[in-house]
């Protein structure tokens, strides 16, 4: 599989190069990727165990507002 | 009542003096005329007590306080305008309609590519119920819809604005405003939201000599335009 690539522009010189990233380059969007993966995570976990605590309660995400207003 | 009698000049600006379109006449010393040639297109007309006639066409000086620095469109995972030069006062940096190839990733910044650490903090207020976010130095980069991740719709009317402050200080933090609007949410719901507030990138002090603009969550940007500044 072929690196996902960064563009360059070089405000300097004017010059301009997409080029596939290096070995840091590659290291630091893959953890950037695994942090944003992490994120997502955690707010679809945290948005389920809020709908499911509505649901035992019994109201609507309106109505809750409505309690914490 | 007299006629009047009216002298015929013996002498005066020939208009054969003239050998194109846009030449111009100048006086090129006392008593004297000269010829001065069209010039370049988008040249402007300058005093110059050095050139022949005292003056020339030039190329505009920068066009008041705002020189482009560079600009372009955005594609790849992340853009970086690097070589930035320490000529000015302040940076504004204008991001454009910009959208991910993958829904919910959203656009970041980087200074001088600095991602180790936890160097970006910021404040910010939101159009939308949740109405303001902050993040206390816990993040690697600057998260333009902190909370609010973009939708990879082409119609996202997308827009970034910063104003970097005193970019080339080498002994202070660097602090920055933003603003603009992003398309987020769910579809069908999705909404523009409204965004604006300050940031800091508090890593050890240097000139910021680039900027990354970046998509992440792994995807790539599918449009989009940058435009850096510089401000005196």
């Amino acid at each position: 599989m072929s690196r996902p690539t960064i563009k360059i522009h070089n405000a300097d010189t004017g010059e301009i190069t997409e080029i596939a990233m290096n070995d840091t380059q590659y290291e630091q969007y893959l953890k950037d990727v695994a942090e944003f993966d992490a994120k997502k995570t955690a707010e679809e976990t945290k948005a389920a165990q809020k709908a499911a605590l509505l649901e035992r309660l019994g109201i609507t995400q309106d109505e809750a507002n409505l309690l914490l207003s | 009542m007299g006629s009047s009698i009216y002298p015929v000049p013996l002498s005066g600006i020939q208009e054969t003096l003239v050998d194109a379109k846009g030449d111009l006449i100048v006086g090129s010393a006392a008593d004297a005329t000269a010829r001065l040639a069209v010039g370049t297109n988008d040249h402007v007309l300058t005093a110059d007590s050095s050139a022949t006639n005292g003056i020339k066409w030039a190329a505009a000086s920068g066009g008041g306080a705002f020189t482009s620095i560079a600009s372009g469109s955005l594609s790849s995972t992340s853009v970086s305008i690097t070589g930035i030069v320490g000529t000015y006062t302040n940076l504004m940096l204008f991001v454009r309609d910009w959208y991910p190839s993958s829904q919910d990733h959203y656009l970041a910044i980087r200074f001088n590519n600095n991602s180790s650490g936890t160097n970006y903090g910021w404040t910010l207020v939101r159009s939308q119920a949740t109405s303001t976010g902050a993040n206390q130095f816990a993040a690697n980069e600057f998260h333009f819809n902190d909370g609010a991740n973009g939708q990879n719709n082409s119609d996202g009317n997308n827009f970034a604005k910063f104003t970097i402050f005193d970019y080339t200080n080498t002994s202070t933090h660097k602090f920055a405003e933003f603003g603009g609007s992003f398309l987020a949410g769910t579809t069908p719901t999705q909404t523009q939201r409204v965004i604006n507030g300050g940031l800091v990138w508090k890593a050890t002090p240097a000139a910021i000599t680039e900027i990354n603009i970046i998509m992440i969550g792994g995807s790539s940007f599918s449009a989009g335009t940058y435009e850096l500044y510089g401000v005196k």
